[in-house]
């Protein structure tokens, strides 16, 4: 019977049905299934599927932000307080760094983060390195995303791993992401990884934390 | 209607024309530029000589027989300017000339008269005495138009229009700019190039109309902030910085002499750059809201521009609420797989009958279809819509693509895929936003629109019923909306005629209050709301 209910929450929220993923989710607590199994069973297959239905040529903005905003009512209704007390996959910082405005895609890869099990830091648009080097020294995160849609923020993004080295923070992985950045390469943006697509943040994150990524 | 045909470059050429018209007359009305003239067209000058192979003509004229031989008459050689077929005729060009880059405007995407523009366009039978002429310029990032007139009858001489040179710098108004600020010798390049498109088309003006450039008097452009700084070299790298499109922006050129010389005209000549509003808002725009006078108008009206980066006004009868849309190219056809500009061969219009599955389109000029513009895309989303064939999230019924796409035209291999949906909806989205956020900023909601004017080429062939289904434009009586055509040509040529005044431009600025779309607080859920396929209604 739950399991039927998961399903149909994991299909609402692809469709991006807002009113019928929170009915069902209220109905799945009601049954005694706990959040962090909704969570994982619900919100992150619906992400899954989102991924394989977001191939380059299927994509459409309109329904990623639908599934996005589905999802995050869903977590919204999870977690009342906003306390993602299962940020169990680590944190991650995103910004679209000095020079850009443009935060859509930025937007996106934080809602699919958090639908994905991530705690998201995120420090906005047009956001200057040193605010980010401060939120990246005080959230200690995995990675952290940048996202650019236009050419002119690149000399910014080039310049993030030498300065957080030049702080002594070493741990943090760049993502880089954007219709701007991912026509340069990892090499000149200087970054650890250049994502085509949000999705594609998610699953070298998901290398990342299976060890397989790290020298 | 009878057909006129030649071969010009190996191509063969069929004009269709209306009986009296004479030869000249009817390849100046195409695209093609075949004459060639050393005089207004008056038979002065005796050098559009063309051969008339078959069919009927007018009888030769007297100044004819001034510059032909009997032999050649006897052979049919004829002035272009003095023959008028009768029938179906075929000629051959005596004369050789190329295909100029640079063509006339095409009369509907000249839609406004301005106020002194009630002459004749082309009036044929003036002396070519000294003259002093005025030249108006619309610098665009794709195209440059200009138009000429004789200051001292306020004659509307001729105009012209062709590509900037600067594509080759990038398409896009934020490659050049950062092109620019590599170096100062790639800026200097650049800004050349512009000078140098505007020599071309001054030039071939001369050839064309044999107007004396040396007798151009004054000259006034306006353009989008980007190209005015590109062309003026001066502080095109303040607009890479968001902080500050909302700021003024000075693009007054130290030395405009230089471009009076490379341009050849009077060396007393006035250049003068109009001043954008704003790093966002260009003078081309302050020229559209002069040639459209809507700050006198007594009724809500919303002005839109429509372009990779789409200009939005609303007037709301005290305020003029003006804000810019970065949507990308999807408008001029850029970013759809089987996309193109408005030019020959493109599909621009398809109708349908509501009860039928079955479509037509029209192709511009004589070609075979090569793709799909702008307009194009919006009667053929409206028809994908409206069959059901695509829903309005933008996703296709899958039983009605091939391999993901939708095919328009199988003979020609057109098609319009998931991708190209979803480029045009993000692009739409992002006008229909810039919309919403002049409305909230104005205390309105779209009921309060009484009347909406559409600026640019695009617009010029829009379908505004299409345009209402899928949220392009608001719901509003179709006889309410304008489709103005190029009005920063024509609100530039009004501030030649005016001697570039100053006040007129004032007036505007110190109603104008300017919107920064990217700090509208509701963008993300406005735009998402914007992003279906459904007409533009009240908050949802």
């Amino acid at each position: 019977m739950t399991e039927e209910t998961m399903k149909l929450l994991v299909e609402a929220i692809v469709v991006g049905d807002c009113t019928q993923s929170l009915d069902l989710a209220r109905n799945l607590c009601d049954s005694g299934i706990s959040a962090e199994e909704i969570v994982v069973n619900g919100i992150e297959v619906a992400m899954a599927q989102l991924d394989e239905k977001c191939t380059m040529e299927q994509f459409n903005l309109l329904e990623i932000m639908l599934t996005g905003r589905a999802a995050m009512e869903v977590i919204k209704f999870l977690f009342p307080s906003g306390e993602m007390v299962m940020a169990r996959k680590g944190t991650v910082v995103l910004a679209v760094l000095e020079g850009d405005v443009h935060d859509i895609g930025k937007n996106i890869l934080k809602m699919i983060l958090i639908a994905s099990g991530y705690q998201v830091v995120d420090c906005g648009k047009n956001c200057p390195i040193e605010k980010l080097l401060d939120v990246i020294e005080a959230e200690k995160p995995i990675a952290v995303g940048l996202s650019g849609l236009i050419f002119p923020v690149i000399p910014m993004v080039k310049q993030v791993k030498e300065r957080m080295q030049a702080r002594g923070i070493y741990g943090p992985k760049i993502m880089a992401g954007g219709a701007a950045l991912k026509q340069s390469s990892k090499e000149n943006l200087n970054v650890d990884f250049l994502a085509e697509t949000a999705f594609d943040s998610v699953k070298y994150l998901e290398q990342l934390a299976g060890g397989e990524l790290n020298e | 209607m009878p057909i006129l045909s030649f071969v010009q470059e190996e191509k063969e050429q069929q004009i269709f024309f209306e009986m009296g018209a004479t030869i000249r007359e009817i390849l100046d009305k195409t695209n093609i530029m075949a004459t060639i003239s050393g005089c207004r067209g008056n038979g002065a000058c005796g050098l559009c000589t063309v051969q008339i192979i078959e069919g009927e003509v007018n009888k030769p004229q007297l100044n004819e027989q001034f510059h032909l031989s009997d032999d050649q008459i006897n052979h049919g050689i004829r002035l272009a300017c003095q023959t008028k077929p009768l029938e179906n005729v075929q000629i051959a060009l005596l004369y050789y000339v190329c295909e100029s880059n640079w063509k006339r405007i095409p009369e509907n995407e000249y839609i406004l008269d301005t106020a002194v523009n009630s002459q004749p366009l082309n009036n044929k039978k003036t002396e070519n005495k000294r003259k002093s002429y005025g030249v108006s310029i619309d610098l665009g990032t794709t195209n440059i138009s200009l138009a000429v007139w004789e200051l001292g009858k306020m004659l509307r001489v001729t105009d012209r229009q062709g590509l900037n040179g600067q594509y080759c710098f990038g398409a896009d108004v934020m490659t050049r700019l950062t092109a620019a600020c590599e170096s100062v010798e790639n800026a200097k390049k650049i800004a050349i190039t512009t000078q140098k498109s505007i020599e071309e088309a001054l030039l071939d003006i001369a050839i064309r109309e044999f107007i004396d450039l040396e007798a151009i008097e004054q000259v006034v452009i306006v353009g989008n902030t980007a190209m005015l700084t590109l062309l003026s070299e001066k502080n095109y790298e303040l607009m890479l910085n968001p902080e500050c499109w909302e700021k003024e922006i000075d693009c007054q050129p130290e030395d405009s002499q230089n471009w009076g010389e490379l341009w050849k005209i009077s060396p007393e000549a006035t250049i003068e750059v109009v001043q954008p509003l704003a790093g966002f808002v260009g003078s081309d725009l302050i020229a559209g809201i002069l040639a459209t006078q809507i700050i006198d108008q007594l009724d809500v009206t919303l002005l839109i521009d429509f372009g990779t980066n789409t200009e939005i006004a609303l007037w709301d009868t005290k305020k003029l609420w003006v804000t810019s849309a970065a949507g990308g190219p999807a408008f001029e056809g850029g970013g759809i797989s089987c996309g193109m500009h408005a030019k020959s061969g493109a599909i621009f219009k398809i109708d349908w009958t509501a009860d039928q599955p079955d479509y037509h389109f029209e192709v511009i000029g004589t070609a075979e279809p090569r793709g799909i513009c702008g307009s194009g895309m919006v009667d053929a989303i409206a028809y994908l819509v409206e069959q059901e064939k695509l829903n309005s999230n933008g996703r296709f019924q899958s039983q009605v693509t091939t391999e993901g796409s939708f095919i328009l035209d199988e003979t020609h291999k057109i098609s319009i895929n998931n991708h190209d949906i979803d480029v045009f909806q993000r692009a739409k989205a992002a006008v229909a936003t810039g919309i919403d956020c002049l409305l909230d900023n104005a205390g309105m909601n779209i009921a309060n629109i009484k009347k909406i004017i559409v600026c640019g080429a695009f617009g010029v062939s829009l379908n505004i019923e299409n345009a209402r289904k899928i949220g392009l434009l608001p719901e509003i009586a179709t006889q309410n909306v304008i489709l103005a055509g190029n009005t920063a040509l024509a609100g530039c040529e009004m501030l030649l005629l005016n001697g570039n005044d100053k006040d007129l431009v004032e007036t505007i600025k110190s109603k104008a209050e300017l919107i920064n779309l990217s700090n509208y607080s509701d963008f993300y859920d406005v735009f998402l709301k914007n992003l279906f396929l459904k007409p533009m209604r009240e908050q949802i």
